[in-house]
């Protein structure tokens, strides 16, 4: 479909209300999708980790897990606080730079064992503590062991806020630590944790989360050097990065509410965290190691601590201990490999991109063209969004864009098909006032005869003149001349595609036209004559109408040949005709110049079709222009 | 009528103005000595130089808290004096001294925090107890708070407090007593230069620049 039969302004003005709907609609319901562009995150870690693009685990991180490993060798699940005392100062002797323990030792009425973990944590000087901060406002103060009189102050406001504390260590456990970090984490509407928070306020001091606080420990980072403009924009300066020894100022992509999405470095598998230890063997210590400038996660990973919640589905598995989330998060900052949100506007920006080349495509392509071009956008598109997560952790937004696009694709769609129908009801209408409807049924039935080329096929030629219209045209006003042609070539179209007949051209005041064959069938001369001698009463009864008008006499001559010739379009690419080329088209018209006006002459081949319904009468043979031998030629009449 | 309206802003003005809290005042003094025997006194964000001997005199109040917390070039802090109890002697004040100190080789800026209080600091000695006792990266963690509670030392009391800029005496006074008149040829090695007061807690920041 050619472009001047789409409306650029309708085209505009159309998208943009419906990219306006959609948008509209995304910004009223925001949750409707969520879920599927969470599923759509999903895929593409795990499309990452099929094509082993995923990042690499800090090597500064270590893991030393309770496992059920480690309770089955002890002989006991519920293990005494001597026995976490013991495996702390064992892990501390391997001289980590910071112990991150999972695990919360509350101020239980069984106190029995406090001493010997308080001991540990001096011994060990590193010991990183976590806490449950308690965002209801019915939460308990913080205990002043929490000491947030060491944390930085922090503008309320600028960070998520926390109420108070829900659980803590005994107080004793907290003052010796190193560091206390708070370890709530929100999962996403579907129950997956791809993101921890960084920090909170609490009493108007800034509270780390459990793996930020470990790494300051780690890397004796000052927590005072920590910018926090609001809750999407932290920024850490001097953070040392331990492989080049240098210290940056780093700019954490944090979602809207503070939040630094998770870029797990894989499912749980010792090939992907490979300094993963049984805490059995610390225990044992049968196992000399060398922890120096690591971060240790303590943690409880055996199947109870599992019951107790200790493990969360995330987008790579879905029973991932809570301990791995946060060294994945911890992994982020040592090795800069951090997943980064494109920020809403960027959907917006995108999709009136791809929506203004959308409408340029249905300005200026084909169908096939247009709808394989849009197609292609949106697979672009989502092919673009997994190899920017997969490559450069760049998160773009997948349906936020898509939907509208497919919206505007199909508006455009529409907008095509009813703009093709209304083409084609104008085409047809206009090709009408040319073809007969028998030509243009087979034109519907099938466009392949519009080829150029045509077909050699056995039809009946029909010449038709007007009688010494010449000088007529001589005597006569232009506007009568034109009043009589319009009368007589609408009366005759009439009649030639009542027929089934082609007006192949009008040719001054004369009709070229020729009657086709349907496949195996020879009806063609029969309609012809038919059709001739319907003219000639026509023409009869113009001349009894112009004669009482006192105008003119009014006769016609017509002359038929059946015989084989070629049909179809014909001639240069710059001006094709659907005609007929053949001395049958020739003989037509000599036989119709040899008879007397109202006369319909015929060759013999017509004859012989028309013989057996139609009264004819030989006129001898003829010497006709153009024909070396003689042709016998014969009168058609009306009865 | 006037009479009332007297009364009236009399009670006004009793009420709001906040409730009379204790003067303390203490004073110390840090005596250095030159290679010649001879004393000099000691300003605060003065240059020593390593090896030098100074020598860090202090009075407060019968039945005050005193405490010397120091902080060294290093970053480390301790408390160099604390009152056993509030002294309850039947001196007015009470005189100690660190006695002398020689410089070691850590260069930098050593801050001496001196401090007196009407009520025991328990809860800044157990910080100080605890930092003493803890090792590795925990012990920064009580170094901030250490920090954090010299720097809101009244938030130490309960009820209302201040603390005033500490001054330099007119002369030098011995055991509380000035002389009039001694010169700097006269400074003894128990004279104190400065007092400090506050309400109900008072305390001197006193910086060297070790050289």
């Amino acid at each position: 479909m050619k472009q001047r039969t789409l409306s650029l302004r309708t085209l505009l003005i159309g998208n943009t209300l419906a990219l306006a709907l959609v948008l509209g609609l995304q910004t009223l319901f925001p949750t409707t999708l969520v879920d599927f562009e969470l599923g759509i995150i999903d895929s593409r870690f795990r499309v990452r980790q099929a094509l082993d693009l995923a990042p690499a685990f800090s090597e500064q991180l270590v893991h030393i897990n309770i496992d059920n490993y480690a309770k089955a060798q002890s002989g006991t699940p519920l293990w005494e606080k001597q026995t976490y005392a013991r495996l702390i100062n064992n892990i501390a002797a391997a001289q980590p730079e910071a112990i991150a323990c999972d695990i919360m030792f509350v101020n239980w009425a069984e106190q029995s064992g406090n001493e010997a973990l308080v001991q540990a944590a001096i011994n060990a000087g590193n010991l990183v503590s976590p806490f449950l901060v308690d965002p209801s406002s019915d939460a308990a103060r913080a205990p002043a062991a929490l000491a947030l009189d060491a944390n930085p102050r922090l503008t309320p406001g600028k960070a998520p806020h926390a109420n108070g504390v829900l659980v803590a260590p005994f107080d004793a456990l907290m003052e010796q630590s190193a560091g206390l970090g708070f370890v709530n984490l929100q999962p996403d509407p579907d129950g997956v944790i791809r993101r921890v928070p960084l920090l909170m306020e609490l009493d108007g001091a800034l509270v780390p989360s459990f793996f930020l606080q470990a790494l300051a420990v780690q890397l004796d980072y000052d927590l005072e050097q920590i910018e926090v403009s609001n809750r999407s924009r932290v920024i850490l300066h001097n953070f040392p990065k331990p492989d080049t020894g240098m210290a940056r100022d780093l700019t954490l992509p944090l979602d809207r509410n503070g939040n630094l999405l998770v870029n797990y470095a894989g499912p749980l598998d010792i090939s992907i965290y490979p300094n993963s230890y049984s805490a059995w063997n610390l225990l044992t210590a049968n196992t000399t190691l060398d922890f120096s400038g690591k971060l240790v996660f303590l943690a409880d990973t055996s199947t109870q601590a599992s019951q107790y919640g200790d493990v969360s589905p995330t987008p790579l598995d879905n029973t991932f201990p809570r301990t791995y989330i946060w060294s994945n998060a911890a992994s982020m900052l040592l090795t800069d490999a951090f997943i980064t949100p494109v920020p809403y506007g960027f959907a917006i920006f995108m999709t009136v991109l791809l929506g203004g080349l959308l409408v340029f495509a249905t300005w200026h392509l084909r169908t096939l063209w247009f709808s394989t071009a849009a197609l292609g956008m949106l697979v672009m598109y989502v092919a673009v969004a997994f190899g920017a997560f997969a490559q450069g952790g760049w998160l773009l937004p997948v349906l936020p864009v898509l939907i509208p696009l497919v919206v505007m694709y199909l508006f455009s769609s529409m907008y095509r098909y009813t703009q093709l129908e209304h083409y084609e009801g104008v085409l047809e209408g206009s090709l009408k006032s040319y073809l007969s409807p028998r030509l243009m049924d087979q034109i519907r039935s099938d466009p392949d005869i519009l080829k150029l080329g045509g077909a050699r096929k056995r039809i009946t030629v029909m010449f038709s003149d007007i009688v010494d219209f010449t000088a007529f045209s001589d005597q006569a006003d232009p506007q009568e001349i034109q009043d009589v042609l319009e009368t007589y070539f609408s009366d005759s179209a009439s009649v030639i595609f009542a027929q089934d007949g082609v007006i192949d051209k009008y040719m001054g005041d004369g009709i070229l036209a020729f009657f086709e064959n349907d496949s195996d069938d020879i009806t063609s001369a029969s309609r012809a004559v038919t059709c001739a001698l319907q003219m000639q009463a026509r023409a009869q009864e113009l001349d009894q109408h112009y004669r009482a008008q006192n105008r003119f006499p009014f006769a016609i001559r017509i002359g038929l040949a059946t015989g084989y010739a070629k049909v179809g379009n014909i001639g240069p690419v710059e001006k094709i005709d659907y005609t007929v080329i053949g001395s049958v088209v020739n003989l037509a018209s000599r036989l119709q110049s040899a008879g007397d006006p109202g006369n319909v002459i015929i060759d013999e081949d017509t004859c012989f079709f028309v013989k057996a319904t139609h009264a004819v009468t030989s006129l001898g043979t003829q010497d006709l222009k153009g024909f070396a031998r003689p042709i016998e030629a014969f009168l058609v009449s009306a009865d | 009528m006037k009479r009332l309206v007297s009364i009236i802003t009399v009670l006004i003005a009793a009420l709001a103005m906040p409730a009379a809290a204790q003067q303390l005042t203490f004073h110390y003094g840090f005596i250095g000595q030159y290679n010649d025997q001879k004393l000099y006194v000691i300003e605060t964000g003065a240059v020593v130089a390593s090896g030098a001997e100074l020598k860090l005199n202090f009075e407060y109040p019968k039945g005050s808290w005193f405490y010397i917390c120091y902080l060294s070039s290093t970053d480390d802090y301790a408390l160099l004096h604390a009152s056993v109890t509030g002294a309850d002697t039947n001196e007015k004040a009470t005189f100690d001294t660190l006695g002398w100190l020689a410089l070691d080789q850590n260069v930098g800026t050593e801050t001496f925090t001196l401090i007196a209080s009407e009520k025991r600091l328990e809860s800044f000695e157990a910080l100080l107890d605890n930092y003493a006792k803890t090792t590795g990266k925990s012990r920064k963690r009580f170094a901030k708070r250490i920090a954090r509670a010299l720097q809101d030392l009244p938030g130490q009391l309960a009820g209302p407090s201040g603390i005033q800029l500490a001054q330099r005496l007119d002369k030098p006074v011995m055991g509380g007593v000035t002389f009039r008149g001694v010169t700097s040829e006269d400074l003894s090695p128990q004279s104190l230069s400065h007092k400090a007061s506050g309400d109900r807690i008072a305390q001197a920041v006193f910086t060297i620049d070790h050289q």
